[in-house]
């Protein structure tokens, strides 16, 4: 699978699967892993546990599998699939009861020697580390909207709020996020 | 076994269809409750005089309409979408209606004569029927919702008690001769308030997939 797929045509996939098109429900499960993957390694990671990710990936693909028939033909898959991804993600949680917080994690691995991969990964931490400080579901929320660039309408749906609240609550976050790295910044000037 | 792999086995694999949809359940559940209350007990002597007061629709509109938010809540609670849960508010809605009535109900008629009624014959049969079929249609439906994937087991939980106890009380009221809003708050609103509370207790761990 190559390319990002829109949602749409996870939607249209899933549908026809629903018909009995294996092919098409093929192409929609590989296109359902990657987001659940990265949203999977984006909450066990505040647990210390996002080496699990791929467990629950198998978990919501078999999920999808087992309640396809919840899925409305028509409707934008994605709220779909994340509420899915967000009920195993939590299910393993609950299991785990993991308390610990770690970004040490092997899903953000890198050859040795690798400069722009290790700015890449560093850059990626830094990032899972700011958006960690957030209160849920902030920074699932900036990070779906501002990284992944999903649609305001995709996130009302998927969190079940209107669009402005969704934007009201971006924008705070936004805002946190601006005064976190000031503070940041301020404290390493000030040791150096 | 690797993602790949699972993905290529579940393509192969038809996709798992529930053996009742949740629409169609409520429907048979509530003729069910018709059909039990029709030949165990009978239908109200007094329909067709009955079927010219306003207290007879009033009380049928509001069973009705309840059953149907509540099974329309059902559907919506069993999909892993959360929702803005306006069934919930409509049923609570009707509910502020009927109290109201009731109120107005008890500036003209005794409660001394209300209270009686409560503890009747009648509204103990009440209690007893719908009490017990929704139990049973409960059981029914929240093996059915395992079929499903609630966003909020919890949610869901409640949804199948209301389902359950407002079929059983449309069913009944097929029979029931007593129409007044006061007897209907009391009478039927309290089997479907401890339903719906023993499956908000009960349900939800039955209710995880």
């Amino acid at each position: 699978m190559t390319g990002v797929q829109k949602p749409d045509d996870i939607g249209q996939w899933l549908a026809a699967a629903q018909g009995g098109d294996a092919a098409a429900y093929r192409r929609a499960l590989a296109a359902i892993a990657p987001p659940v993957r990265r949203y999977a390694a984006r909450v066990l990671a505040r647990a210390g546990a996002a080496q699990q990710a791929e467990d629950v990936v198998q978990e919501v693909l078999i999920a999808v599998h087992v309640k396809l028939h919840t899925y409305r033909a028509g409707e934008n898959a994605m709220p779909w699939i994340y509420g899915i991804a967000r009920y195993k993600a939590a299910d393993m949680l609950r299991r785990m009861r993991v308390r610990k917080v770690s970004l040490d994690d092997p899903s953000f691995g890198m050859e040795i020697g690798d400069d722009a991969g290790m700015e890449a990964a560093q850059a990626q931490l830094d990032l899972d580390r700011l958006l960690a400080l957030l209160p849920p579901p902030q920074g699932e929320m900036v990070r779906a909207l501002k990284v992944e660039g999903q649609s305001v309408e995709t996130l009302a749906a998927t969190y079940g709020m209107s669009a402005a609240n969704v934007k009201v609550t971006v924008h705070r976050a936004l805002r946190k996020l601006a005064a976190m790295t000031m503070r940041g910044k301020k404290e390493r000037d000030g040791t150096t | 076994m690797k993602t790949d792999e699972l993905m290529t086995m579940l393509s192969q694999t038809p996709p798992v269809r529930p053996r009742l949809s949740l629409h169609a359940a409520v429907i048979l559940l509530l003729l069910c409750a018709a059909c039990v209350i029709v030949a165990v007990l009978g239908v109200r002597p007094d329909l067709a005089a009955a079927m010219r007061t306003y207290g007879f629709w009033g009380k049928t509109i509001f069973l009705g309409a309840g059953l149907a938010l509540a099974g329309y809540g059902l559907c919506l609670a069993a999909r892993p979408v959360r929702f803005k849960d306006w069934p919930m508010l409509m049923i609570g809605m009707l509910w502020g209606a009927l109290l109201k009535l009731t109120a107005m109900e008890l500036e003209y008629a005794s409660l001394d004569g209300i209270i009686g009624s409560w503890f009747s014959v009648a509204g103990w049969t009440c209690f007893g029927f719908v009490s017990l079929y929704g139990l049973i249609a409960m059981g029914v439906l929240a093996r059915l919702m395992r079929d499903y994937a609630p966003a909020d087991p919890r949610h869901a939980a409640m949804y199948v008690g209301f389902t359950a106890a407002l079929a059983g009380a449309t069913g009944y009221s097929i029979h029931c001769r007593m129409d007044n809003a006061a007897y209907v708050v009391f009478a039927y609103g309290v089997p479907i308030l401890m339903l719906v509370l023993i499956a908000r207790i009960a349900l939800p761990k039955f209710l995880r997939w």
